[in-house]
């Protein structure tokens, strides 16, 4: 069963958990990346213009209670989004967009389709993904309705408006009506 | 010595400057919370009925806590391999677990009470009991154990991405209310642009209805 079969998409936002594990000795790495991916913009990510959250982490110890001890090696490598659009348009756009990102994400992890360095092969990459993702049992989306876009458009709209607001009370009637059209012609994108 | 412990400061100094001194769970005002816990032996399937039983959206348990904006539970009942690719021999896990995630974003001046403000939060829905009860350890109905329960079963976060960090749900909604009018509005009193119908009565009309309406929105 496929991730994307159970409870994994509400409306317009879908959910993405993907268990991968890294290769011995290479832990170091993804580590490495976290920390440079911290320091940098995340310009790049924004490219990919519909996911709303996601986050990567490296798990060497699960938590302990009272479970009988795991010893986790190879160590796992987590990955979870939420985003919009459909799994074959956010794979697809992940290995247009960002093929650099995705190497150095999943490059040291099993199964990574490495066939030829410089470039991602879309079937195997697909592949890899089904094999590594998990199901997910309930979520939650407080918004449902509204795509990445929506959301960015609408807050610079909102923000917008409110300081038009700002600058038109007590405005004399004709130059309201001109700034008004000005307003709309600002924003007008973003509607 | 003291040349020493000079270097050593200003390796540390060099050290903050390079991984940044912000939390890695936090991007702005939002904060992820990623917590792994283990099941009960034998309880996975209730477990998973629970879990499964809960609504969408506004029906779900989690509608009550308005700092999410997404949160997921996942059941981790073994490792995903393929056997093309898989290590060997197959690693494999000796339990089952509980995975729960969530995306919260809380106004700025309460960033500092994160996790344990949201962690507080979660102890008071029943759901957390029906839910958590089948984990090992569960600490029953003790807020203060509940939140170190929690804060036991933490995963540390290495990157964490957010395409509106500092907008609440609550700001999300409300602009979204606000474009969705300001589009009506402007269609509804387009007539007014045009410049033959222009004239101080009608301008002033359409600002005072702007401005009255638009403060509400």
């Amino acid at each position: 069963v496929s991730g994307r079969d159970v409870g994994a998409e509400d409306e317009r936002a879908l959910a993405m958990t993907l268990f991968s594990l890294v290769r011995p000795g290479f832990t170091w790495f993804p580590r490495l990346v976290f920390v440079l991916g911290r320091a940098s913009s995340t310009d790049a990510v924004r490219r990919l213009s519909f996911i709303h959250f996601a986050r990567l982490s490296v798990i060497e110890q699960l938590p302990d209670l009272g479970q009988p001890r795991e010893t986790l090696r190879p160590a796992l490598q987590l990955f979870e989004s939420n985003y919009n659009g459909s799994f074959s348009q956010y794979i697809d756009s992940f290995v247009e967009a960002v093929p650099q990102y995705m190497r150095l994400f999943w490059g040291t992890s099993y199964g990574f389709p490495w066939r030829v360095p410089w470039r991602i092969p879309l079937g195997p990459f697909r592949r890899y993904v089904d094999a590594s993702e998990f199901p997910i049992d309930h979520y939650y989306v407080a918004i449902p309705d509204a795509s990445v876009t929506m959301i960015e458009s609408a807050l610079r709209v909102a923000e917008a408006n409110t300081q038009f607001r700002r600058e038109v009370v007590g405005m004399d009637p004709r130059e309201f009506l001109k700034r008004f059209e000005d307003f709309l012609t600002q924003v007008q994108g973003d509607l | 010595m003291i040349g020493v412990g000079r270097a050593v400061t200003a390796a540390r100094r060099v050290a903050a400057l390079i991984v940044g001194q912000q939390d890695p769970n936090r991007r702005g005002s939002s904060y992820a919370i990623t917590v792994i816990t283990p099941i009960k032996k034998g309880r996975t399937d209730a477990l998973r009925n629970v879990l499964q039983g809960y609504g969408r959206a506004s029906q779900s348990p989690l509608s009550k806590l308005p700092d999410v904006q997404f949160a997921r539970w996942v059941i981790i009942d073994q490792l995903r391999t393929d056997p093309r690719w898989a290590p060997k021999p197959r690693p494999t896990l000796k339990s089952q677990y509980l995975l729960f995630s969530a995306d919260l974003t809380v106004p700025g001046y309460r960033t500092g009470g994160l996790p344990d403000a949201f962690f507080r939060d979660l102890a008071g829905l029943p759901a957390a009991r029906k839910v958590w009860a089948h984990c090992l350890q569960y600490p029953g109905t003790s807020v203060d154990a509940f939140v170190a329960y929690m804060r036991k079963s933490q995963i540390a976060i290495g990157l964490y991405y957010a395409a509106y960090p500092d907008a609440t749900g609550a700001d999300v909604r409300h602009a979204l209310g606000v474009r969705t009018r300001l589009t009506t509005f402007a269609r509804e009193h387009q007539h007014a642009f045009a410049r033959e119908h222009q004239n101080d009565i009608d301008s002033a009309a359409l600002r005072t209805l702007y401005l009255r309406k638009s403060a509400r929105w």
